[in-house]
């Protein structure tokens, strides 16, 4: 038994006796409520593997100095990860104490705080916070099973109060396999006689509804290295981490097939037992001497390579690696050149090696009075250093756009038919497809709102949609023109935003519009 | 060659055999779809109703999608109705939330007539792929009447939730009092063949200046058959209407579809004129209102509740106008 066990077990012990000695009186006749936030959770998110947050509230009390709470949940579903903590209601001048959560039969024994002053605390607040992580799918409720709320009289008091659980629901995916995923990312650069550690946790377990509906677990991660990328396999081994010699200049291929038979067979249609997934990573030579290596804080790591793309004003951080022999060199200077799209140079900059070797700069991408997207394009950092009479130099592009367009926005009938001219009160489809030059899939906020000749709003649509790295999605509203709208010229305005401006959302893009016709 | 006849017979017969088995054992999904009337009025009840049947035997736990086409193509009536009971299989897309709002998403339950409202929809996707969604929102008065249909078609990421935020015009006809917005989440329009992904879920919320009325509700079916019931528009559009039904189930879909009229206003025997017929069933519906007597409520041009000289008025002009033209 740990401290921590034996303080909770001597406060719980505390608290039986004052209660088992003292008069329990009704000190409190408010409607004292004490619940889980929030009330009802309802997943994805957060998925299988997630953790979310659940606090302990306490409303319209009064007079409240020490509390005590146990809980409940189904342990096939959830899992308490990490010890509850304190909120801040009773603070400050607590002792707070929980014992360790039992995963097993999915309780929490006891959770207790009372304050070290005769005082207590009117009001609402937050009492203690929990982390769950979702281990299966389905629903379980999270509940108070014993609770008292005490106040400072010498013998306690007990304030009635009543309380309110919380719900957790993970609906299921259809029946499916195991999904395989690790790291490194593809694409990654290391240097040869590196370390690369190969970390599948991130695969997800199978799942399937016949006869039973059950995770099924992974039983085996299966790793094959391909170096040089050529068909032959030189390592084959397995483990859900593993670590491997970047032994071979060149690409390396790595293929990772993870197994989760159905423990209760037979499986439904379409179970596959088995994922792959491939991840090509490329391996440098040693640098002989001296060597640099420029990216930026969204990669671009390797000689030449491409980081992730910018957007206008964004703030690019230039990173510069200064190496003698794969050994880091401090207090070199190195010098950055920023060159526009057009190969202009617009900036020159000098950074000096920390004891990593590391020299850093930064600028922020322009946005002239006079046409600022002339400057949009590949834009390129130079990074040059001197180490011991050898100039060696590096150069990483990145793409400079908005990362988030309009492509291309079109009015439609219901059937999709292309159609400029709707009449009142008939449904206008307004169609728009966005991309996305980051590596990243981003979420926006499209709004789509309609204007009359007579510029009065008859119609809006706003949608938050993630949209896939560098490529396209679409979305799309129907409305209906309503019959007072004023015939003749409507306008359809989109705009991409970051949020909605009333939560501080800002454009992605410039606004695009288009025309199209009312009839009486 | 006789002899080869003789000796291919006994293949032939297994061959027939087999393809005989193999197609008993192919399973049928089938849908009917019926109106109650082939012609109706304007602002009368329509009732939708039919069944889904699963090789002869009724689908109970089946989700039918109803689509309405007017005769301009626009849609006015999309909702998702079940065959007994909601299916009990795990749903892959899921409405779970419609509210009235503000622009903002602010909960906001009241709207006046001749005003815009906005809906609030939350869909969940709980594949393991992304599904572009296509989810209506389908307003009704105090009078069950459909007021306005608005969709989004929306890209749901694997194992998330998107909400979106839609307009709907509320009709300066509208009735005042507690209204409904039905949110169905479906593949593709039925049309298009689309079928339903999940129940749908409502909300209810208030036409200014009205009194309350009941809560919506999606009607049940019973075994295996399914019914809708809605009013047409006092001012909807006269002609041929649409009405497309489809459903999923086993992974396999049925559509099916079928048409009703609505009338010419003053066409009381709906032969498509308004002639000396149509005039003495105006004239024994307005003795018949005079009199105390039953009467047809066609004759009540303006939907208020009476046969006068509005409706007289109302009645020539559609006397004219058909005859004008």
């Amino acid at each position: 038994m740990n401290m921590k066990q034996i303080l909770a077990l001597s406060i719980a012990i505390m608290m039986a006796m004052s209660i088992s000695l003292g008069t329990i009186k009704t000190a409190n006749a408010q409607a004292t409520v004490l619940s889980l936030q929030p009330g009802t959770i309802s997943g994805p998110p957060p998925d299988l593997g997630e953790t979310f947050t659940v606090t302990l509230e306490i409303a319209d009390v009064t007079n409240l100095w020490g509390w005590a709470v146990n809980l409940a949940w189904g342990p096939t579903v959830l899992e308490m990860v990490g010890a509850p903590t304190e909120g801040t209601f009773l603070q400050p001048g607590t002792l707070f104490a929980a014992a360790p959560p039992d995963n097993v039969n999915g309780i929490l024994p006891d959770m207790s705080c009372g304050r070290t002053t005769a005082t207590g605390v009117s009001g609402s607040g937050v009492l203690a916070s929990m982390t769950f992580r979702v281990k299966g799918y389905g629903s379980t409720t999270i509940n108070i099973t014993y609770s008292e709320l005490l106040d400072p009289a010498i013998p306690h008091n007990q304030i009635l109060h009543t309380i309110a659980n919380s719900n957790f629901n993970l609906p299921p995916p259809p029946a499916h396999g195991p999904t395989a995923k690790f790291t490194p990312a593809d694409g990654t650069w290391y240097m040869e006689g590196d370390s690369i550690f190969l970390d599948a946790t991130s695969s997800t377990p199978g799942y399937d509804t016949v006869p039973v509906a059950e995770v099924c677990p992974i039983t085996s991660y299966d790793w094959q290295i391909d170096f040089g990328n050529d068909g032959s396999v030189e390592m084959i081994f397995g483990g859900v981490t593993a670590t491997i010699l970047a032994s071979i200049v060149g690409d390396v291929k790595v293929t990772l097939t993870v197994t989760a038979p159905d423990p209760t067979p037979p499986s439904g249609s379409g179970y596959s037992t088995t994922d792959t997934e491939i991840h090509i990573l490329h391996i440098r030579a040693i640098p002989q001497g001296a060597d640099i290596d420029i990216y930026t804080q969204r990669g671009g790591v390797g000689p030449d390579a491409q980081s992730d793309a910018f957007g206008p004003q964004e703030l690019v951080i230039l990173y510069a690696k200064v190496t003698y022999n794969n050994v880091p060199v401090a207090n070199k200077d190195v010098a950055f050149e920023i060159q526009n799209a057009d190969g202009t140079a617009i900036a020159y900059r000098t950074g000096r090696a920390n004891s990593e070797g590391i020299a850093t700069a930064e600028y922020r991408l322009p946005w002239p009075d006079e046409d600022p997207e002339a400057g949009f394009g590949i834009w390129t950092i130079i990074g040059t250093v001197d180490v011991s009479q050898v100039v060696v130099n590096d150069t990483c592009t990145f793409q400079f756009d908005y990362i988030i367009k309009i492509v291309s926005v079109q009015t439609l009938l219901q059937n999709n038919t292309p159609a400029t001219s709707f009449a009142r009160e008939s449904s206008v489809k307004v169609n728009v497809t966005l991309s996305n030059i980051r590596k990243v899939d981003v979420a926006t906020t499209v709004t789509i709102t309609i204007y009359d000749e007579a510029k009065v709003p008859i119609a809006a649509f706003v949608v938050e949609i993630s949209v896939t790295a560098q490529g396209q999605t679409w979305t799309a509203g129907t409305m209906t023109i309503p019959s007072w709208a004023f015939v003749g010229q409507a306008t359809v305005y989109v705009n991409a935003l970051t949020q909605l401006p009333s939560l501080s959302g800002v454009p992605c893009c410039p606004e695009s519009a288009i025309n199209f016709q009312i009839t009486a | 060659m006789a002899v080869k006849t003789k000796k291919l017979f006994p293949l032939f017969c297994l061959f027939m055999l087999i393809c005989t088995t193999t197609v008993g054992a192919v399973s049928n999904l089938n849908i009917t779809v019926t109106t109650d009337k082939q012609s109706y009025s304007r602002f009368e009840s329509v009732q939708v109703y039919g069944n889904l049947v699963l090789d002869s035997s009724p689908v109970t736990d089946g989700l039918v999608a109803l689509l309405v086409k007017n005769p301009s193509s626009n849609y006015i009536v999309m909702r998702t109705v079940n065959t007994g009971m909601n299916p009990q299989s795990p749903l892959i897309v899921e409405v779970r939330s419609v509210y009235s709002c503000d622009l903002n998403g602010n909960p906001k339950p009241d709207v006046s007539k001749g005003s815009l409202a906005y809906f609030n929809v939350t869909i969940s996707n709980y594949d393991l792929v992304t599904h572009i969604v296509l989810a209506t929102v389908n307003l009704y008065d105090k009078n069950n009447v459909a007021l306005s249909l608005v969709s989004s078609n929306l890209p749901i990421p694997a194992r998330s939730a998107s909400s979106f935020i839609i307009s709907a015009s509320i009709p300066s006809w509208a009735t005042s009092g507690n209204a409904a917005a039905y949110a169905s989440a479906y593949t593709e329009w039925p049309e298009a063949g689309g079928t339903p992904y999940c129940p749908e879920e409502s909300a209810s919320f208030n036409i200014l200046g009205g009194s309350s009325g009941p809560q919506p509700s999606t009607p049940n079916g019973s075994q295996g058959a399914y019914n809708l019931t809605f009013r047409l528009p006092p001012k909807c559009q006269v002609g041929t209407y649409v009405v497309y039904a489809s459903s999923i189930y086993n992974g396999m879909t049925a559509l099916a579809n079928t048409v009703f009229f609505v009338k010419q206003p003053g066409d009381f025997d709906g032969d498509g004129d308004i002639d000396s017929k149509d005039i003495f069933a105006f004239l024994d519906a307005y003795i018949a209102y005079w009199s105390g007597n039953p009467w047809n409520p066609e004759a009540d041009f303006d939907f208020d509740g009476d046969v006068d000289s509005s409706d007289v008025f109302a009645f020539v002009d559609a006397y004219i106008q058909y005859w004008s033209t």
